[in-house]
């Protein structure tokens, strides 16, 4: 097959040997100059690609699905590491296992089909092992298995040591690189040349074609299986990202530009790839764009890629060309200590928050909300003098990008501090990072009552109401209602169930006559609620409780308008600014609303010049009105600038003290305190009717709008106490 | 019947029918283009995400509806894609198949990334057409217009299609360059205008599934992203080989996931994974697929 396009002829073993021994030599010394976890991270793919490419380069097959070995090997690793507790050279090993059978089973289906059926097939697999993996129970669904332990290798060396880490993983990167070499230069790499070259003729010949290309391709998944578990402890992570078809595509990406069919082509690809990945992190979706126009572009005149073109150029085969993968460096040493430096004048601290992804409105808006705060601190003189720094880091809405943009503005940037995120997983995994780096960590938008609880630790913060609080408040506004038959609706993932579970609680204990006669969960991002809503009406409630949220909730709304559903039962929805703007002359009269930060009822509330200043500021940078993720984020950077000011200094134990207990300095007014038991606000929620009001023709706000207090309605403190790990060590 | 109720049985029926709908005219044209051209177009998904943007800037800026949307976009859609066979796609017919995937797919990447940086990735409301609101109460469940529109509309643009090309004299030119284009060539028809056209007609199918599905589904820059692999299962069942096949294989498939919806929900989203796993078992040419 012509794929191969840059053949190679075989030189002399001395000069390979040369190759490869320069190779090493530079990837010994490269932690000098690199940040490890980025060369580690590199290491782990250029493994995955030189593996992918045993398979397109020599046996011409095309998978569009390798993300299926990366990541269930990463599931298996961090299982076997995390749950059962083996050291890491066994759980790596079960990994890779754990690929080898994915791999068989697989390859046996995919081989029956050649060509463009292939590729086709091989995508389609992956996406089904992609959705079990979403739905299983051991992978941790969206959250993934976070805080894998990394161990003791042998019992000996310990991984959490970061340069010993990076030397086992240039190890097993080097016996990997090592075991295709030798396979691709065996009679059985010879044979996969020839089936790829001529199938018929090898056939002709004897050989069993479909059996060499299994074998192929079950080597193949385990040794991106050994990438991927590796991975694994390295990131402490594995989720959903390594399953997903991007994944499949990004490992093609990188050896189609380091070249198809070359031995070092792939190890180029891979660190030019996560490099470029590394500096466009920032610019969302433009990274997607650059990939797509890479792709472009090497299929349209750059076959060979990278390795390809320059052994052509040098009309000797550089086949080991290794030496010339120069990379610059992600984050110099050097600029480092300039940074350093500079510190002593500037504080810096960091929102990590989905500037890209599907949660980027929410994300976008905290941003702004933190850059008004900033901006108003140093127009009123800095923070102890001090000029404040705010750098914003994209976590795209995943967990293990989260958790890397935080560690870096944290061991790079040496922020005081760290804001955000959206997405509850990706505020756990961050929380992770925090403890281990003992930085302080608030949260504004993403509001899982575990990260607080059951996963609470000395540096996390929260200054929104969290699931449990947002389920219970609803629940005490409604039991003051006449009803007494409930249903309830919400998005089938962890954050629904439990804000449902804090709901029907709360509603047995302050109306004895209630009972909830049904729940139905549509899936996250469904569009077609109608089985849902005719389930609603089967059941013939008297009152629902909805915590759909976003576009779900427009969505739904629209169809269940369609079903006359909010004429025939009392209906309580996550109806924030953003929606009921969203929904437009769409949105429904009459029925109830919560959220964390309406600012039209602040504004009657806790009317302030402040939140004037608040509002405007906002519209002006971005011509809407601000949600309560702004605000919230707004809150979450002036209650810390509150702390560092009462202790005197930004150095992090003291600011945690003086958190514990503090009043917020916060738009939605005055009263509000953090519990030092679990670090949380006493935050309260909105809950209103959604109504029209002449001061805003284009969407609706609310009427009769009350604030039920978080103090009301927080889990106890027996209850907190019971199961969060003890506070202070 | 089984403990289910009627109403979560025949809704369920009716999204199944819906998703055939969008998984036939998508194969369908899946096929089409691979027929003539010998390429997977991995860009379809993107296609019919900038259908239904298509159907959203004439609303938005030209003030033109959703009827004019349902003709006017997929045109514009179809040009686009004539230009991209002819600048890109046409240098790669003399490499191998595999190419063209890869140049199709980086396409894809740019065309979702620029829509999410103009428009991020939370969905736009397209509003549903005044006349097809509503619904009729079948007495065993209730009919929004509008879907029951989508059903009938798809039915009528691949029965349609299959026409075309089954039964007229443009559809036995087609099929003659399919099987042998320089003969083709040698009696005169311009083949290479035929694959340019036949590239831009398979792209304005997915433009049009674009426009159907925005009422329904929001308009968003990844709508298509997910559902271009489902096709890709549905089109390995069927086997390209055959038009009516891509048809009867996209409906049956969308019922089949809509029971299993109601029958065993985990495995929704994975049953025309395992339905393909299995057909591969059986017949890996697909079922309506010729063995070479």
């Amino acid at each position: 097959m012509a794929v191969a396009a840059a053949r190679v002829v075989p030189r002399t073993l001395r000069t390979e040997s040369v190759a490869f021994a320069a190779m090493v030599a530079l990837l010994l010394a490269a932690p000098a100059v690199f940040y490890p976890v980025f060369l580690m991270k590199a290491l782990c793919f250029a493994l995955f690609a030189c593996a992918f490419n045993l398979l397109v380069g020599y046996a011409g097959l095309l998978s569009f699905g390798h993300a299926a070995f990366l990541g269930s090997a990463g599931y298996a690793s961090a299982h076997a590491a995390k749950v059962w507790g083996v050291p890491p050279e066994l759980a790596i090993l079960f990994g890779t296992a754990v690929a080898a059978v994915v791999g068989l089973a697989v390859g046996a289906l995919a081989i029956r089909r050649q060509g463009i059926y292939f590729s086709m097939i091989t995508l389609a697999l992956a996406q089904m092992i992609y959705f079990f993996s979403l739905q299983a129970p051991f992978t941790g669904g969206e959250d993934g298995i976070q805080a894998v332990p990394r161990g003791r290798l042998f019992g000996l060396l310990d991984l959490n040591d970061t340069l010993t880490l990076y030397f086992v993983v240039l190890a097993i990167f080097l016996g990997g690189f090592l075991v295709i070499y030798r396979a691709i230069h065996s009679p059985f790499g010879h044979v996969l040349k020839a089936i790829r070259d001529n199938e018929p003729r090898a056939i002709s010949l004897g050989y069993k074609a479909d059996h060499y290309k299994l074998i192929a391709f079950v080597l193949s998944a385990a040794l991106s299986g050994l990438a991927g578990g590796t991975k694994a402890l390295v990131f402490q992570l594995a989720s959903l990202t390594d399953v997903h078809w991007s994944m499949s595509g990004e490992v093609v990406l990188m050896t189609l530009l380091g070249g198809l069919g070359t031995v070092a082509g792939p190890v180029v690809g891979a660190f030019v790839v996560i490099m470029l990945e590394h500096y466009l992190a920032q610019l969302g979706a433009w990274v997607t764009v650059v990939q797509g126009a890479i792709f472009v572009v090497c299929v349209l005149t750059f076959r060979r890629g990278i390795v390809g073109e320059l052994s052509r150029l040098l009309t000797k085969p550089l086949r080991m060309n290794l030496v010339l993968t120069v990379e610059p460096p992600p984050v110099h040493r050097a600029i480092g200590t300039v940074e350093r430096a500079q510190s002593q004048t500037t504080i810096k601290v960091a929102i990590v928050s989905s500037a890209s992804g599907p949660t980027a409105l929410l994300g976008l808006a905290g941003i702004e909300g933190a850059r008004i705060a900033v901006a108003e601190l140093n127009a009123a003189g800095g923070l102890l003098d001090r000029r404040l720094d705010l750098l914003v880091r994209d976590d795209g809405g995943r967990p293990d990008v989260g958790a890397r943009e935080a560690r870096q503005a944290i061991v790079e940037d040496e922020v005081a501090a760290v804001f955000g995120p959206v997405g509850s997983d990706v505020l756990l995994a961050m929380s992770d990072v925090a403890r281990e780096h003992r930085t302080i960590l608030i949260t504004h938008t993403a509001n899982t009552e575990r990260a607080l609880v059951e996963r609470g630790h000395r540096y996390i913060f929260s200054v929104v109401p969290n699931t449990f609080m947002e389920g219970s408040a609803v629940a005490r506004y409604l039991a003051q209602r006449p009803y007494q038959q409930y249903m309830v609706v919400g998005p089938d993932y962890e954050l629904g169930h439990i804000q449902a579970e804090a709901f029907e609680r709360r509603l047995r204990r302050d109306n004895a006559a209630a009972s909830v006669v049904g729940r139905t969960w549509p899936k996250l991002g469904e569009r077609h609620f109608t089985p849902h809503i005719s389930a609603i009406l089967a059941a013939r409630p008297e009152a629902v409780y909805s915590n759909l949220f976003g576009s779900d909730l427009i969505e739904f709304t629209r169809q269940a308008a369609e079903h006359n559903l909010f004429t025939k039962v009392a209906f309580a929805g996550l109806y924030d600014v953003e929606a009921l703007q969203g929904l437009g002359h769409d949105a429904v009269e009459g029925v109830i609303a919560y959220e964390r930060g309406p600012f039209h009822v602040i504004r009657r509330l806790a009317p302030s010049e402040r939140f004037e200043q608040f509002i405007h500021a906002y519209g002006a940078a971005t011509n809407k009105y601000p949600s309560a993720w702004a605000i919230n984020a707004y809150d979450a950077v002036m209650t810390w600038a509150r702390a560092v000011q009462k202790a005197g200094t930004v150095e992090t134990e003291r600011v945690v003290d003086a958190l514990e207990g503090l009043e917020l300095d916060s738009l939605r007014g005055p009263g509000r305190f953090i519990r030092p038991i679990d670090h949380q606000a006493n935050v309260g929620s909105y809950i209103g009717v959604v109504a029209w009001d002449p001061s805003f023709p284009d969407f609706m706000i609310w009427r009769d709008a009350v604030y039920v207090p978080g103090d009301e309605v927080w889990r106890p403190e027996a209850e907190v106490l019971a199961v969060r790990p003890a506070p202070k060590a | 019947m089984l403990g289910i109720a009627p109403q979560a049985l025949f809704g369920q029926l009716l999204i199944g029918l819906i998703n055939g709908s969008f998984y036939a005219i998508l194969s369908l044209g899946l096929a089409v283009i691979f027929g003539l051209l010998n390429i997977i177009n991995f860009t379809h998904g993107a296609q019919y995400m900038m259908g239904a943007f298509g159907a959203w800037f004439l609303l938005q800026y030209a003030g033109l509806g959703y009827w004019w949307a349902l003709l006017v976009a997929p045109l514009l859609v179809g040009l686009i894609g004539v230009v991209l066979e002819r600048v890109m796609l046409k240098r790669l017919y003399h490499l191998d198949h595999l190419y063209g995937l890869l140049l199709t797919f980086g396409l894809a990447l740019i065309i979702q990334g620029l829509f999410r940086n103009q428009f991020g990735s939370s969905g736009l409301p397209y509003a549903m057409p005044a006349e097809l609101r509503g619904g009729f109460n079948l007495g065993f469940m209730f009919l929004p217009t509008y879907r029951a529109w989508v059903v009938v509309c798809s039915l009528l643009v691949c029965l349609g299609t299959w026409y075309v090309i089954e039964r007229t004299r443009l559809g036995s030119y087609l099929r003659a360059a399919t099987e042998n284009p320089t003969l083709v060539r040698a009696f005169g028809i311009n083949v290479p205008r035929m694959i340019t056209l036949t590239y831009g007609f398979g792209v304005a199918l997915a433009a049009l599934a674009g426009v159907l599905a925005a009422p329904i589904y929001q308009v968003n820059p990844l709508m298509g992203a997910d559902l271009i692999i489902v096709v890709f299962a549905v089109v390995v069942i069927g086997g390209m080989g055959s038009i009516m096949g891509s048809i009867v294989t996209g409906f049956a498939l969308g019922v089949i996931e809509g029971l299993t919806k109601v029958f065993y929900p985990e495995a929704s989203n994975t049953v025309i994974f395992v339905i393909m796993a299995l057909v591969l078992l059986v017949k890996p040419a697909g079922l309506f697929g010729r063995a070479h």
